[in-house]
Parts: C-alpha cells; sequence; structure tokens
C-alpha cells in the first residue's frame, strides 16, 4: 500500500505536478508526521508549528526531491529535523526546558488542556524528554511509532546496529527515570 | 505503590504516541487549508520585489535587490541634478562653455547669463583670464594666426 503511494507522488513529481504531488502527500502522512513531531515535542502547540515548518519545507523542496529514497522517509526526516531544532532553540530560550530537574514537564503536561492521560504517562514523557535527542527520536520511532529497524535506518541514515544499541540504551535510561521518579508518581496521583 | 514498569503504560497505537495525547477537534481537517494559504501567500510574496533583507535570503536573491536600489539611487540623482531649476538648454549651453573654453566663451555669452549661472571661483577664474585679454593682445593673436597661415601657404609652393 505505501509502496504504491510512494509510486503514485514519485510519478506525479516525474510529470512536474508539483501541486497535486504535495497534496497526496498531506493527506496521506500529515498525521503520521503529527504524532511523530508531537512525540518529540510534546506540547500540541508546538507540534502543529513544527508540522507547518515541516510540510512548506517539504513543498519548498519537492521539486528537488531525487527519488533516491521513499518519498515517506524524506518527509519523516525533514520533520525530524525541524522538530530537533525546535527543541535545541527552546532549551536555548529555557522556556520549558527538557532538562529541567523539576518535572516541569509533566506538571505542565497534567494541566495540558491536550493532554487527558495519567500521571504515569506524563513521568513516561518526562523520561523520554531526558533522553539526548537523537536517543529520543530513535526512541519514539521504535516504541511508540513502532516502525521497524530497517525504516529507521532509512530515515535517520544511521546502522541499524548503531540504532538497535541506541535504543537499548534509551529503554535502560527510562526504566531508571521511572524507578527513581515512582514517588513523586505517587505525590501526583495524589 | 510497586515500581511501575514503563511498558505498562498504554500507548494509542493508531496514534502512534503515548495513550492520552489529544488534538484539537477536526486538527487535521484545517491543516491542509492552513498550508495552502501559506504557499499562495508565498507565490504572491514572489511577483513583488521584496526590499526587506531577511535571514532566509540567499545571495541569489540579493543581488535582485541591490540593483534595484541602484537604479533608485542613479535616476535620484539624475532627477536632482535635473531639478537644479535650470532649463536645459541652458545646461546644454553650460556643456558648451566647459567644453570649448571657458575664457573664449565669455566673450560671447551676456555677463549677466555667466554671473547667474556659474559658480564664483569660475567667475573669479573668468575675470583673471579676461584681465589678460586686451584688443591689442586680440589683433596680436590674429595677426599671427594669419602669419602662420600665409608661412603655410608659402611652404605649400614649393
Amino acid at each position: 500500500m505505501s509502496d504504491i503511494l510512494d509510486h503514485e507522488i514519485k510519478e506525479l513529481l516525474q510529470q512536474n505536478r508539483l501541486e497535486q504531488a504535495f497534496e497526496l502527500v498531506m493527506n496521506s502522512y500529515k498525521e503520521r508526521l503529527y504524532w511523530h513531531i508531537r512525540n518529540m515535542v510534546v506540547f500540541h502547540e508546538d507540534a502543529d508549528d513544527v508540522l507547518q515548518n515541516s510540510l512548506i519545507k517539504i513543498w519548498r523542496n519537492l521539486s528537488n526531491f531525487e527519488g533516491r529514497s521513499k518519498v515517506y522517509s524524506w518527509c519523516y526526516r525533514i520533520a525530524s529535523n525541524e522538530a530537533l531544532n525546535f527543541l535545541e532553540k527552546r532549551k536555548r530560550k529555557k522556556l520549558t526546558s527538557l532538562d529541567d530537574d523539576n518535572h516541569s514537564i509533566s506538571n505542565a503536561l497534567i494541566a495540558d488542556e491536550y493532554f487527558d492521560g495519567d500521571a504515569a504517562s506524563a513521568i513516561l514523557l518526562e523520561a523520554v524528554g531526558s533522553l539526548p535527542e537523537k536517543q529520543r527520536q530513535v526512541f519514539n520511532m521504535k516504541y511508540f511509532e513502532d516502525l521497524k529497524y530497517s525504516e529507521i535506518s532509512e530515515i535517520l541514515q544511521l546502522s541499524e546496529g548503531g540504532l538497535k544499541a541506541s535504543y537499548h540504551h534509551a529503554v535502560k535510561k527510562i526504566e531508571e527515570f521511572v524507578r527513581i521518579n515512582h514517588e513523586q508518581l505517587n505525590h501526583l496521583k495524589n | 505503590m510497586h515500581e511501575k514498569d514503563f511498558k505498562d503504560i498504554p500507548r494509542n497505537k493508531a496514534q502512534g504516541s503515548i495513550e492520552g495525547m489529544k488534538v484539537p477537534e477536526g486538527y487535521f481537517d484545517t491543516v491542509d487549508r492552513q498550508i495552502w494559504d501559506v504557499i499562495h501567500r508565498e507565490k504572491l510574496e514572489d511577483k513583488v520585489l521584496p526590499l526587506n533583507f531577511s535571514n532566509h535570503d540567499s545571495y541569489s536573491q540579493i543581488w535582485p535587490k541591490l540593483a534595484v536600489a541602484a537604479t533608485l539611487i542613479m535616476a535620484f540623482f539624475s532627477v536632482v541634478t535635473n531639478f537644479s531649476g535650470k532649463d536645459s538648454e541652458l545646461i546644454q549651453a553650460e556643456h558648451y562653455v566647459y567644453e570649448v573654453n571657458l575664457e573664449d566663451a565669455s566673450l560671447f555669452v551676456d555677463d549677466e547669463l555667466l554671473a547667474d549661472n556659474l559658480s564664483l571661483a569660475e567667475l573669479e577664474m573668468l575675470e583673471v583670464a579676461n584681465k589678460y585679454v586686451s584688443s591689442d593682445e586680440i589683433m596680436e593673436y590674429l595677426k599671427e594666426e594669419s602669419m602662420s597661415e600665409y608661412m603655410l601657404i608659402e611652404n605649400l609652393n614649393f
């Protein structure tokens, strides 16, 4: 199914029907791209900004797409980079630091209108947020988005071995984070 | 509370995210329209050459702006030059005066006109030049010229 879609988009690009190709890209991929971005940046408003930036960037570069990878992988890569850039800027601005020790992420999530998960979910997101950015990417793509290592390898242009190692380290850190913070978790629940 | 394994925390597999993450109602229906609005706005802006410099300008976009700026500056100065309140014929006459010889021209141009249109320094130069041109000197000059012509004719008869 995704191969047929990929082929269809590439056909439109070869015929220089850019607007139709982009329409197809948007309709087919915007939700997956959104959730990928949201997993990285956590809050809906931020994810909305990053998604729009990503789609605009995809549009601007569509005529230059050479077709060497799948269209989805290419779009995913753009969205990933935009999310990472956003996180970098946010860290510099220190508006809501994901490395904050005071559980600002989980507290902010509990209060956020676009999050109605429980305290445990908030702590898990905080744990993921504490990972180095590249490791966070790999973890999200494997654990939440359920992508295969081969797919992640194509998107991030990293070796499957490296990805497996990265994921393994991420899991260990998250387990440790959740274990240490289970008391905090109780506090949030109460 | 027993230690929680993070894998027990529910996920939303359809979304590919943790359970509990929401979006505003109809959000994904409106995203397309917003993006197309931005794209169409950019297309319109491309047709009008922006004069503001932003960080996203590449060098290839700066050169046309510089060209426009240079053209405007040249047009401005040509307008200012032409807008000195002088008649265009008078300006041409001025240029002729400079090209020919300032001293010679002063013999044929009205003093008042010269005074009106030449600068003080230029007038002073003229006065100095005219000081040394008397009628006797003019006659001498003319004789010399005719002598040289006579000599030229003499030489040709050889």
